[in-house]
């Protein structure tokens, strides 16, 4: 079935006329509505100083190409190691996330077991209360955390939202699957890596999305725990760009800055970042959705 | 406590796992039988359930040792919404003050105004904004050819990753006084559109920016979802005569109730917190009459005076808010025979 | 300073930045909140005797002579770049250390020490190594609350002053963490650092916490913001620039031109409550302290930014809060926007490339009602950087070296050096004398050493057309007006309840001046203010101008 994706099923009758103009209506006006402000964004990061100049913000028509704002972020090189450190983060991250929460998903997900009721409180507990910035901070100073990349990952690796996502997932599965390979004497461990994991590709791929992405967009905690900046993570690097020249002139006494000779408009550099930071994004997706294929799932167990 | 599980789950390697319940499992949405399930739990010794469910216990270890060290010690630092906290004193040094926080709070007519603006907008935010992500879903896993239906599902998440201060730029420039629209208008002899400085239209334009920023991002779940549901289902249906509407209202919407009920308790439970950039970000524009949400005031209350322990009172008074309504929400869903966040033991 | 002004973050855009989408961890308020006093805590420097034996000599520099001398308090100008620069140190002044400085950075992060050719070649003029943890810029606070509780603080700090009146018991806090430079730098000690002994005396006693010299100061111009207009389309109309409100208006309506795209205005809030005369925050009379909020000259600029709102002057995107003044004047759809007056010369880097008659100026300043305007001073030092306590006497004083280099002003060889790295290098000199840093030193030359201490301010940019006279006339013409503040020199941690009842007042004065509510609120609104810590606050400063003998 996964492979007859473009087609019809059989059963399925073909809407009507008036019904087909309406879904393709729609569709191509939710897209439009994202995709022109998405082509103002673009244009802006490449459009040359006069342009940008001109439009008073963001370019709307374009008017000449120029890729300075790209090359005035990855000259020097502290942009690209940025995107290194931050893939890091953000593959190990999501793994130990990943790891974590299945785990913890599949242990609380069986009704009546021993004790399962406290601890998914106290899980959904972390959901409601959130510690402060300082007490964080003295914690993750006390255990030797400072400058080492692991802070970046431990605070936030366990969510408690998607724990309990995941968690209603497995939830949904037949019991009976589970039930019948306990009586032939599989562990829960086997249970839990030969059945339910690929019977719930979908929702990893969306839990692992959603970790990846926190762990991408995620500066607040570098801000804090890394002095050292060759380890900064990329969206903290590229907030620098945004900041320059915005500071400097709210409070002229803070200095001129020795960067305002940067060949590219600030905004179109503005521009670039957003871009930058959307480009991996863009490759994310197809690999997630790909996991939502149909009908294998519970088609083989017939619930 | 949950050492002492590993321990006891070492010894009990060899023991093949205990059958863990008999006969009268419920099958998947058939809640009817859960009160039977439970006398039957009641029965079964301590020392009996340890050793069925110790791996169970096992495989939580490593996600409650990261929230324990890392989310519950800090969170106890909270209990400076009892003091008059400041950094360098610390929590042992800061002096003691009772109740005095959450008093002063309460007392605050702006405090309460805040809450009623949060309210609107986690109201209109559930009405108008949480269906939204699942029509859409659905909408999208219509879409046949499956390369479109790439192309557009990666297209509609795309706003997510801007953040609100780009969103907010880009209403402006298209929507604004002197944006996009209003050059149109004046130029061809109309009034220019007054909409992204006008406090009657204040929970239009926010809902409006929320649902271009996140409704695709919101999909992605129910497209989860939506996948899981069994396809054979809709085949018998189809073959049983039902339409296309009536195989969506009896097996998709079915199909992701579950979901929708978890992801509306949750948001409940979340209520309080609807953002904090969206309105800051146009505190001006709007004016603090409609645009004060809890955050943005208690930001302000905490950015120029330096008191931590207002944000931290702020903080419990959130969540405990948000864990009485996930507790209420979640009692009304087992009314109406659905699991909620857990079931009923 | 207007106390608006000390929000830490002036821009409410810049500080979130435009990437990405914000983790609910990062917005949440108590993550975001910065600080200041307890209501406890007093004046915590004093202007009496005792203040100036703590201070250094002030011995000016005479190396090198401005073009046009900035009158009593004003930068000075330089129409020129020294060709050669002046040698102000005779050797290299380290002993070979290694300091770790943390500052906050608002712009790109360089390369990292050892990557960095600009970093190899400042430190081996200092001889010594100086190696930089920058800071993220907008949220400062928060990293500097967190370190000032887990008691971390590098060899070399800086901290804006901004930020040091946000930090909850930093009067406390600093002696505590940070060396004492009284022994150091006190009266003639002050000797083998010349270019620190050229920094004003305002400044260093600005620094005095507890009667210990603690930090070294940033000398600040005298005023920060003002109304800058587009001086060559002006040009173009042909019209003259107003000097009463009501020609400022007429002016306004007689450019204003929505149907193609061009406004007369952005806001310029603070730059009308200087004009109306209304002071900074305190005017003292026949034993009364009166609040801004309280005079009628305050009252008169709201009524006055109300009409130019209501003429509809004021181009949408700014009604709309939307952050992009800058860019609307640089492309003339506004023709005068109140600004930091650093944003001038940094529009004319920008866009004089693009456009070479491209003109800003600062409108000349004018009073109202045939008064004089009120010129509102920044406080006397715009940063401090502070030494780590328990380092070895010998390492202090190498890092005093250190930051006495850093303080040499502009047209010394030293200033060249930290600034824009080594000639043919990192920058090049053009037609002008002015540098121009080259594709290496875009990359690796930044603000680190020139956060290191300060300089006398002046106005150097000579490769601007006209720009160094216009901006000193400016300045001198504008001095005369400076406010007599009573409060000038006394460092003030507010109490609690008057800091927060400002935000409020402020709300409901934008909702007057855009006509959310009427001019005839503004009565209550002050009532208010009064009630929920105003009168508070004038109690606890009328008690700060007694301690101080100043009543």
């Amino acid at each position: 079935m996964s492979t007859l994706f473009s087609e019809r099923p059989v059963w399925a009758e073909r809407p009507s006329l008036p019904a087909r103009v309406t879904k393709s209506v729609t569709l191509v006006a939710i897209a439009l509505v994202i995709v022109f402000p998405l082509y103002i964004v673009i244009l802006t990061s490449l459009s040359p100083a006069s342009a940008v100049n001109d439009a008073g913000g963001l370019v709307l028509v374009p008017r000449g190409v120029s890729f300075a704002a790209y090359s005035d972020l990855f000259s020097g090189g502290v942009v690209t190691r940025a995107v290194l450190v931050s893939l890091g983060i953000t593959t190990a991250g999501t793994l130990v996330s990943l790891v974590a929460t299945i785990l913890a998903a599949y242990g609380l997900s069986r009704p009546g077991s021993l004790w399962h009721r406290p601890l998914l409180f106290a899980v959904l507990l972390t959901f409601l209360f959130a510690p402060g910035m300082i007490p964080l901070y003295l914690l993750v100073s006390n255990v030797g955390l400072i400058d080492n990349y692991w802070s970046l990952i431990l605070p936030t690796a366990v969510n408690a939202f998607n724990l309990v996502v995941m968690r209603a997932f497995f939830m949904n599965l037949p019991q009976e699957i589970g039930d019948s390979a306990r009586v032939d004497g599989a562990s829960e461990w086997t249970i839990l890596t030969r059945l339910v994991l690929p019977m719930s590709k979908g929702v990893t791929a969306v839990i692992g999305l959603f970790y990846a992405v926190g762990y991408w967009n995620a500066f607040f905690n570098a801000i804090l725990y890394i002095n050292d900046n060759a380890k900064w993570p990329l969206q903290l690097i590229l907030r620098q760009y945004v900041q320059q020249g915005q500071q400097l002139s709210s409070s002229s006494v803070i200095g001129d800055a020795v960067h305002g000779s940067a060949s590219a408009p600030n905004l179109a550099i503005q521009m670039a970042i957003v871009v930058v930071a959307l480009v991996p994004v863009t490759f994310v997706y197809p690999l997630v959705q790909k996991h939502f294929t149909k009908g294998v799932i519970i088609g083989a167990v017939k619930g | 406590m949950i050492e002492h599980n590993g321990d006891t789950g070492s010894t009990a390697t060899a023991t093949p796992p205990a059958p863990r319940n008999r006969g009268g499992r419920p099958r998947g949405r058939q809640r009817a039988h859960v009160p039977e399930r439970r006398g039957s739990r009641r029965r079964i010794p301590f020392h009996a359930r340890l050793r069925r469910d110790w791996q169970l216990l096992l495989m939580t270890l490593p996600a409650l040792v990261l929230l324990a060290v890392f989310h519950y010690t800090p969170t106890l630092g909270n209990i400076i919404a009892f003091q008059e906290y400041n950094p360098w004193d610390g929590l042992l040094g800061s002096p003691w003050v009772g109740f005095a926080q959450f008093e002063r709070l309460f007392a605050d007519p702006r405090f309460w105004h805040a809450v009623g603006n949060t309210l609107m907008i986690a109201t209109i935010q559930l009405v108008f904004f949480f269906p939204i992500p699942i029509a859409l879903a659905i909408l999208l896993d219509s879409v046949l050819t499956r390369k479109l239906r790439l192309v557009l599902q990666s297209i509609v998440y795309m706003p997510h990753f801007f953040s609100w201060v780009l969103v907010v730029t880009l209403f402006q420039q298209i929507l604004g006084g002197a944006g996009l629209f209003s050059q149109v208008l004046r130029q061809n002899g109309y009034a220019p559109l007054e909409v992204m400085s006008n406090p009657d239209a204040f929970l239009f334009v926010v809902t409006s920016q929320m649902i271009w920023k996140d409704a695709g991002w919101g999909t992605i779940i129910f497209l989860a979802a939506l996948a899981a549901i069994n396809q054979n289902l809709y085949e018998s249906a189809a073959v049983d005569g039902a339409g296309r509407w009536r195989r969506m209202w009896h097996i998709t919407l079915p199909g992701l109730r579950p979901v929708i009920i978890l992801l509306l308790i949750l948001k409940l439970g979340d209520v309080l917190n609807v953002g904090f950039e969206q309105f800051y970000l146009q505190r001006d524009a709007f004016g603090s009459g409609v645009s004060e949400v809890l955050d943005t005031f208690i930001y302000h209350q905490t950015l120029v005076t330096g008191n931590f322990s207002a944000g931290a009172v702020a903080g419990l008074v959130k969540g405990i808010v948000g864990l009485i309504l996930i507790l209420l929400a979640n009692k009304l869903a087992h009314k109406m025979g659905e699991h909620g966040i857990y079931r009923r033991a | 300073m207007p106390p608006i002004r000390r929000r830490p973050t002036p821009n409410r855009r810049s500080f979130l930045g435009l990437m990405g989408a914000t983790t609910a961890v990062a917005i949440s308020p108590h993550l975001l909140a910065g600080c200041s006093s307890g209501g406890g805590g007093g004046g915590s420097a004093s202007d009496s005797g005792v203040l100036d034996d703590l201070i250094p000599d002030h011995i000016p520099f005479e190396g090198v002579i401005p073009d046009i001398e900035g009158i009593d308090g004003a930068p000075d100008g330089f129409t020129a770049y020294p060709d050669p620069p002046i040698q102000a140190l005779p050797e290299p002044p380290g002993s070979g250390g290694h300091y770790s400085a943390m500052t906050p950075m608002w712009g790109p992060i360089p390369p990292g020490l050892g990557n960095n050719s600009f970093y190899d070649y400042v430190n081996d003029r200092i001889g010594a190594t100086v190696e930089f943890n920058f800071q993220d810029g907008d949220t400062i606070i928060d990293k500097m609350n967190a370190v000032i509780a887990g008691r971390d603080v590098a060899d070399i700090t800086m901290f804006p002053d901004w930020v040091i009146g946000l930090i909850p018991q930093f009067n406390r806090a600093v002696g505590e963490l940070f060396e004492d430079l009284t022994p150091y730098l006190a009266g003639d000690a002050v000797s083998p650092y010349p270019m620190l002994a050229n920094l004003e005396s305002n400044a260093w006693r600005w620094n005095v916490f507890n009667e210990q010299l603690q930090g070294v100061p940033w000398p600040s111009e005298p005023f920060s913001n003002w109304i800058l207009y587009r001086r060559d389309l002006l040009d173009e109309y042909g019209l003259d620039l107003p000097t009463t409100p009501d020609e400022l208006i007429a002016l306004g309506e007689e450019v204003n031109d929505p149907d193609n795209n061009r406004w007369a205005f952005g806001d310029f809030t603070l730059t009308a409550r200087q004009i109306f005369g209304a002071p900074s925050e305190w005017r003292y009379e026949s034993g009364e302290l009166i609040h801004m909020f309280e005079t009628d000259e305050w009252r008169a600029s709201v009524e006055f930014m109300h009409r130019v709102y209501e003429a509809g002057l004021v181009h949408p995107d700014i009604v709309a809060q939307s952050g992009n003044a800058k860019e609307l004047i640089n492309s003339g759809q506004i023709l005068f926007n109140q600004d930091g007056i650093g944003a001038w010369h940094e529009a004319y880097g920008q866009m004089l490339g693009d456009d070479s008659d491209f003109r800003l100026d600062l409108v000349p300043v004018f009073g109202a009602d045939g008064n004089d305007p009120v010129m509102h001073r920044n406080d006397p030092s715009a940063q401090s950087v502070f030494v780590r306590k328990g380092m070895e006497p010998e390492e202090v004083e190498e890092i005093l070296h250190i930051l006495n280099f850093c303080a040499a002003p502009f047209g010394t060889r030293e200033y060249m050096d930290y600034r824009y790295g080594e000639e043919g290098v990192h920058h090049e000199l053009n037609d002008d004398g002015a540098p121009e840093l080259t594709e290496l030193g875009n990359t690796e030359v930044n603000d680190g050493y020139y956060f290191l201490s300060g300089r006398p301010p002046s106005v150097t940019e000579s490769q601007f057309p006209d720009f160094v006279q216009w901006k000193t006339d400016w300045f001198n013409d504008a001095i005369q007006y400076a406010e007599e503040n009573p409060f000038t020199g006394i460092r003030i941690q507010r109490p609690e309840r008057f800091s927060a009842a400002e935000t409020p007042m402020t709300d409901r004065v934008e909702n007057i001046i855009r006509g959310r509510e009427g001019l005839d609120t503004l009565d209550d609104a002050i009532e208010d203010w009064r009630r929920d810590g105003g009168d508070e606050g004038r109690d606890f400063f009328l008690e700060v101008l007694q301690e101080h003998g100043r009543d």
